[in-house]
């Protein structure tokens, strides 16, 4: 059974417009997603800007309210859970926020951030929390020695660590990764990811890994979602994604990523798609790729294809998924 | 011939904790219709560099130490602001990393485009208008006209910042500096401005200097790369020298942390160790020594001065590698 199941899940979020806000309509930030989620597996949710991949992980972890659809946890369906009965839900499942600076509070020091999940989530006693929380900084290669420093004394590498242990506290199941680290510099990156993989071959958990860079979600999941205007478009396991991208908008991203190598990249032939994503308010008829798509025939403007099974293990929806192959 | 020539620049920005040596003592040139790659992560001392050559830093708390910048002949730290003015915007240009904050967001794009020209010449506003929709239909942007006549909060990132450079090209100037001109775009939109950079480099033959993070985007754009690392160059050579014969500790080391498309998933990545360091009191001495496993005695002694292997490959090393296997 797997740990997480998402099923059809929608995000809508209502916008008023006009002077008597007479004019309303709806941004479909997430509309009908479904994956699952193993135990101890990286799924990689990657995407552009406005696609829904915060909103899906956001929604997961119930900081944002889920329109329809339903999210099982171990068998639960946690959608209808209520603030106390959450609290068993917290402790299996936590989150990792993009920003460093943003997501702890300057005015508390490292040594109580780190207990807070604890104090609300657990029984310990203090003795307990403060032996966890020095354990939490060894495992994140911070010494506990900065446990009554500030936020403020620790670069962005460093607080993104914090944020990591702050997840790990009440050793979760899954941990929903926002973007954790795409507001730091390539050098810093690379010692997070590898941080975040010792620390999923130590406690076995299970990562919602959302980014919108692809070498970095290549690194870290077993399987990834390719997500374009609040849909799942592909899913695949990260070789197969990788090697046979089957959905155009999965090829079209995977061709705009500069590769550093400059004579691969002068022999490159680039697919580029022109124009720019749509708005999730009106969304385009048909395939909602459509209107950007190269390959773009009469059956995409008004059919809305299904994510689907194709030959080679992976899922993509696209109703030439096959003739396209290779192109 | 050489269009700029900077010389043994230094830029100081005074603060409570000392004198931060943002740019210290840094040479290089550009050659007419040239691309030139600057690289290096955040306070790598890259994007002051261009300040200074634009005139733009705030003074105080900044100030120029030492150096040189030529232009023309000129040494444009030595003109006046009016003299300055007026080769600003019309012989050398600049694009910034946000397009969401560089325009002004209550006047219309047509109302700035013309400003640049009413400054720089005196173009009827007819003639005015006719040259910006030109430049704009040049660069691409759908429906000129109406963006034209649009605020900016009409646009979406991607197109403002086509705007911008539309706005830097009015003039024909002989340097675009582009700092960081797709780090705020998603990757398919960073591919379209790419692509128009270099359509703009061969078309009008102007140079660029391209300040980035990404040693992908350098890689397929730039003729010669500079790497920076705490106010200073590592290594500087032509493209193929900074990734095949590859001679800094620090460039090495960047190179190895990206994670890039062809990477296993799962793979380790081999971060630098470490973080960059502090750049108040910064000594007389190596600055990377900290994080380097090729540092000696010598590289906490003294600085190393740039070694020059051909005319255009150089590096601040004393232990550098040659071309064994690195890693």
């Amino acid at each position: 059974m797997s740990l997480l199941e998402v099923k059809n899940l929608k995000v809508h979020f209502p916008v008023t417009r006009g002077i008597f806000k007479r004019d309303k309509r709806v941004v479909h930030a997430v509309d009908g997603v479904s994956f699952d989620i193993n135990e101890s597996e990286t799924l990689g949710l990657v995407g552009e800007s406005g696609c829904g991949k915060t909103t899906t992980g956001r929604s997961i972890v119930k900081l944002l309210k889920a329109t329809s659809g339903s999210i099982f946890f171990d068998g639960e369906d946690i959608l209808p859970l209520k603030r106390k009965q959450l609290i068993h839900f917290r402790k299996k499942c936590q989150i990792v926020f993009q920003n460093p600076y943003s997501s702890l509070d300057p005015r508390m020091t490292i040594g109580s951030i780190l207990s807070e999940p604890l104090k609300s989530l657990t029984s310990m006693s203090r003795r307990e929390r403060t032996d966890r929380v020095a354990a939490l900084l060894n495992e994140v290669n911070l010494s506990p020695k900065f446990l009554n420093r500030y936020p403020h004394e620790f670069s962005g590498g460093q607080r993104q660590r914090i944020n990591i242990a702050r997840a790990l506290s009440v050793s979760p199941k899954l941990i929903v990764a926002d973007e954790p680290v795409s507001a730091l510099d390539v050098s810093i990156q690379a010692q997070i990811i590898n941080l975040l993989q010792d620390l999923q071959a130590k406690f076995k958990m299970a990562y919602l890994f959302i980014a919108h860079d692809l070498s970095v979600v290549k690194t870290l999941s077993h399987r990834v979602a390719v997500m374009y205007l609040g849909k799942i478009v592909e899913i695949a396991p990260t070789k197969t994604l990788y090697a046979e991208p089957m959905h155009p908008y999965t090829k079209a991203l995977m061709s705009a990523v500069p590769i550093p190598d400059p004579k691969k990249e002068r022999l490159r032939k680039r697919m580029v798609v022109s124009g720019e994503i749509p708005s999730p308010i009106d969304l385009p008829s048909g395939c909602t790729f459509h209107p950007r798509c190269p390959f773009a025939k009469e059956r995409c403007r008004a059919v809305v294809p299904i994510l689907r099974k194709l030959p080679n293990g992976s899922h993509a929806s696209c109703h030439f998924a096959e003739e396209l192959m290779g192109k | 011939m050489k269009l700029l020539e900077v010389k043994d620049l230094g830029v100081e920005f005074k603060t409570d904790e000392g004198a931060v040596r943002a740019v210290d003592r840094v040479s290089f040139d550009l050659s007419e219709g040239e691309i030139l790659g600057i690289c290096g992560e955040s306070g790598s001392g890259k994007s002051v560099t261009c300040l200074t050559l634009m005139g733009l830093l705030p003074k105080p708390p900044a100030r120029v130490t030492s150096g040189s910048i030529l232009f023309n002949g000129r040494d444009l730290l030595k003109i006046t602001e009016a003299e300055l003015r007026d080769i600003r915007g019309k012989d050398i240009s600049m694009i910034f990393q946000d397009p969401f904050t560089s325009l002004n967001p209550y006047l219309k794009i047509s109302t700035q485009m013309m400003e640049v020209l009413e400054t720089h010449t005196n173009m009827k506003s007819r003639e005015a208008e006719k040259r910006c929709l030109d430049v704009l239909n040049q660069l691409g942007v759908p429906e000129a006209e109406h963006r034209f006549n649009a605020y900016p909060h009409q646009l979406s990132g991607g197109l403002k910042q086509r705007v911008m450079i539309g706005m830097s090209l009015l003039l024909q100037p002989k340097i675009l500096i582009a700092d960081e001109p797709t780090t705020a775009l998603d990757v398919t939109i960073q591919a379209q401005i790419l692509e128009l950079l270099k359509d703009i480099n061969k078309k009008f033959g102007t140079a660029i200097i391209l300040i980035t993070h990404d040693l992908g985007v350098v890689a397929g754009l730039c003729d010669r790369i500079q790497v920076m690392y705490a106010g200073r160059i590592a290594e500087k050579g032509t493209t193929d020298d900074i990734f095949y014969r590859t001679r800094h500790p620090y460039t090495v080391g960047l190179m190895n942390s990206i994670p890039s498309l062809e990477i296993e998933p799962g793979a380790r990545l081999n971060p630098i160790p470490g973080s960059p360091p502090d750049l108040t009191n910064i000594g007389d001495f190596c600055a990377f020594h900290y994080r380097c496993s090729r540092a000696e005695a010598p590289c906490r002694q003294k600085r190393p001065l740039l070694e020059h292997e051909t005319a255009d490959h150089g590096y601040e090393c004393y232990f550098p590698y040659k071309d064994e296997k690195k890693g």
